[in-house]
């Protein structure tokens, strides 16, 4: 059983379709590069995942459980899921260490030292181990962005979704958050990201699928994809983005 | 102990309340105009004006910002005649209310005008205009378009608060209200129905401004 | 029986202002709570309990305070119960206080962006834990300065109790005035001892709003 499955997911706003019948799935260990145009719907796509957004048709499936039944619980699927937004999403009224240790604490109930240790792991792994006492406005974007993915990897998901995380970086901070990103790859997470970083994703994803008008447009291996693609629609992208 | 409402005695004094509600309303439509009035000039001299203009506006302001326009009320209608100046009650209600919503007029629309780029201001110097004319043609538009929703609110909680006029005994809704309750002893069934006027006074207001807003505002 | 006003009758005006401060206390306490329920049902996720809120905030902001003075002080009576001014006034003030700081919390509460709450959902927190631990506490910074400002409008507004009789600074006022025949000094003491009450927090809640833009 594949741990994320999506089968023909319909996605509107209004009369605006923006996922149009979209399957897609993904088995454990994999990272999955997610690439297109603005507007595409990768971004609407993965907060599916997660059912940050409810759809109009088709099915979500996370481990077995689908996520679009009304019956499921949200708050216990996510417990498994990491997201890692765009623009971080720290809790500006939080330190560090207490963005890190919230969920831990009040989802899972771990005790208040055993928070505070777990995230010195996290933050340690993120590089930011001196950064435990200080408030998201004091740190650059790169720095908030590691934390929010420590404060993701606390929670210990079986799954991380991460939405364009280095979009809204300047582009100088943008190779410290790919560096922590190759590092939780390489620990065997499971991924989904969204990105604009073709080479990236040519580095270190297992697969690339490219979102077109709402469509899962095409997909395959990645150096493969992205070095021949099949459709005029991917290889226009790419020579978009990449010049 | 069970209660029977009773409203037809209510009811048949109609006129008195009728008579109430006008009264209500020309003190509101009154107030609001010489409160714009007030407010446009008082925001204009707090905001452009010498160092003690800006201090007198600014005394008046949050006198009568920090005092209860009861105690204003009282003040104008039984001080003021010992002091030689004598109102009858709808003349004295019509200062205070004045003088009450002129005062929140004007720090709502010198927010308004504290809002307006500096830019616009020397684009109508450069063009000649004088201080005047930059106020009256590039100035006051934007900042009342601005301030609309703040200054119609306040307008819309002066419409109730004229209800406090009953009580130097101008002949207001609400004290039409007390006159009937003394002839049918209905206290509740007055009060009720005389809180739904108020209620549907106010959704009246609320779309005549949004109206207003449409037809002057929204559409440049 | 006329006499004059003397320095006695300015402290028992000094005096009655605890009553006046009293109720704003009474007042604000019952606002609070009513105030906490309406904001949290004009934020909910269920349409009716909006609706809800709404038609509650409108009403009370529709209609004048003194016909809630009056309809509870008059109002009750009838069915039995013996309404002194101070449950009345008690009752009036919370509905009326409660209408205006929903609103202005409602108002705190919405200005917290949706992605907070989605980062607080993502991270497994229920509703109740979102709105604890991330949106109240951000809320309540923006939340002072308003609140204390209109904590200034309690005040001033307390001043309509008087009209059911219950005794504070401005009944305090007409009743030194029907044995002095002063009226011109003693509501201009009357006015001084508010105006005393309200402009420190006035200066108070526009300084607090100051630093608060500042610090964004």
């Amino acid at each position: 059983m594949s741990l994320v499955e999506l089968k023909n997911v319909v996605k509107r706003y209004g009369t605006n379709t923006v996922l149009n019948g979209v399957s897609l799935s993904v088995e454990k260990g994999e990272i999955i590069a997610i690439i297109g145009r603005s507007g595409s719907g990768k971004s609407t796509m993965l907060r599916c995942v997660n059912g940050l957004e409810p759809i109009q048709g088709g099915t979500v499936a996370f481990d077995g459980t689908v996520v679009n039944d009304p019956a499921t619980d949200l708050r216990k699927l996510r417990q498994h899921v990491g997201i890692v937004f765009q623009s971080f999403n720290l809790f500006p009224h939080l330190s560090v260490e207490k963005n890190i240790t919230l969920a831990p604490k009040v989802v899972k109930g771990v005790p208040p030292a055993e928070a505070r240790a777990l995230a010195e792991a996290v933050l340690r792994k993120v590089g930011l181990a001196e950064k435990i006492d200080a408030y998201p406005d004091q740190l650059s974007g790169g720095q908030q962005q590691r934390v929010a993915i420590a404060r993701s990897l606390a929670m210990q998901p079986q799954l991380m979704l991460f939405d364009e995380i280095t979009s809204a970086l300047d582009p100088e901070l943008v190779g410290e958050v790919l560096k922590v990103l190759e590092e939780v790859a390489r620990e065997g997470m499971t991924m989904m990201l969204v990105t604009h970083e073709i080479g990236f994703a040519r580095k270190v994803a297992n697969r690339v699928v490219f979102m077109h008008e709402g469509k899962m447009w095409e997909q395959g291996p990645a150096a493969e994809t992205l070095g021949r693609p099949r459709t005029p629609e991917l290889e226009t992208f790419l020579s978009a983005v990449l010049h | 102990m069970t209660y029977s409402f009773q409203f037809r005695d209510v009811f048949a004094a109609w006129e008195f309340l009728l008579e109430g509600l006008v009264l209500t309303l020309e003190l509101s439509l009154v107030t609001m105009v010489v409160g714009l009035v007030i407010g446009l000039a008082g925001a204009a001299a707090r905001v452009y004006g010498g160092p003690w203009l800006k201090r007198i506006v600014a005394v008046y302001v949050e006198t009568i910002r920090n005092t209860p326009l009861i105690v204003q009320l009282f003040l104008i209608f039984f001080g003021l005649p010992s002091a030689g100046l004598k109102f009858d009650a709808n003349t004295a209600a019509l200062i205070a209310l004045s003088i009450n919503l002129g005062a929140y007029s004007i720090e709502i629309i010198r927010a308004g005008l504290e809002a307006i780029p500096r830019s616009q201001i020397e684009a109508g110097q450069s063009l000649g205009l004088s201080p005047v004319q930059i106020y009256r043609y590039v100035i006051i538009f934007p900042s009342l378009r601005m301030m609309f929703p703040a200054l119609s609110s306040q307008f819309v909680l002066l419409m109730l608060a004229t209800s406090v006029v009953s009580q130097i005994s101008a002949q207001d809704l609400f004290h039409m209200a007390s006159i009937i309750q003394s002839r049918t002893f209905r206290d509740f069934e007055v009060y009720i129905l005389v809180a739904a006027a108020y209620l549907i006074l106010a959704l009246l207001f609320r779309l005549a401004f949004a109206g207003i807003y449409h037809f002057v505002f929204a559409r440049r | 029986m006329i006499r004059e006003l003397s320095f006695i009758d300015v402290l028992y005006l000094i005096a009655a202002t605890r009553w006046t401060l009293a109720l704003t206390a009474i007042a604000f306490l019952g606002g609070g709570i009513v105030g906490l329920a309406v904001a949290l049902l004009r934020v909910s996720s269920l349409a009716p309990l909006r609706w809800l809120g709404a038609i509650y905030v409108h009403a009370v902001q529709g209609t004048p305070l003194l016909a809630w003075l009056f309809v509870f002080f008059f109002g009750l009576s009838i069915f039995g119960f013996t309404v002194s001014p101070w449950l009345a006034a008690a009752a009036a003030y919370s509905i009326y206080a409660g209408a205006f700081l929903g609103e202005i919390w409602r108002g705190c509460l919405q200005a917290i962006p949706r992605t907070q709450w989605e980062a607080g959902a993502s991270l497994g927190l229920g509703f109740t834990q979102q709105l604890r631990y991330i949106i109240v506490p951000q809320a309540l910074r923006l939340a002072i300065p308003p609140t204390v400002g209109f904590l200034v409008q309690l005040i001033k507004n307390t001043s309509l109790a008087a009209v059911i009789g219950f005794i504070e600074l401005t009944r305090e006022g007409q009743l030194t005035t029907a044995t002095t025949f002063r009226p011109f000094t003693v509501y201009l003491i009357v006015a001084a001892i508010y105006f005393a009450l309200c402009f420190p927090l006035t200066q108070w809640s526009r300084r607090l709003e100051r630093r608060l833009h500042v610090a964004r």
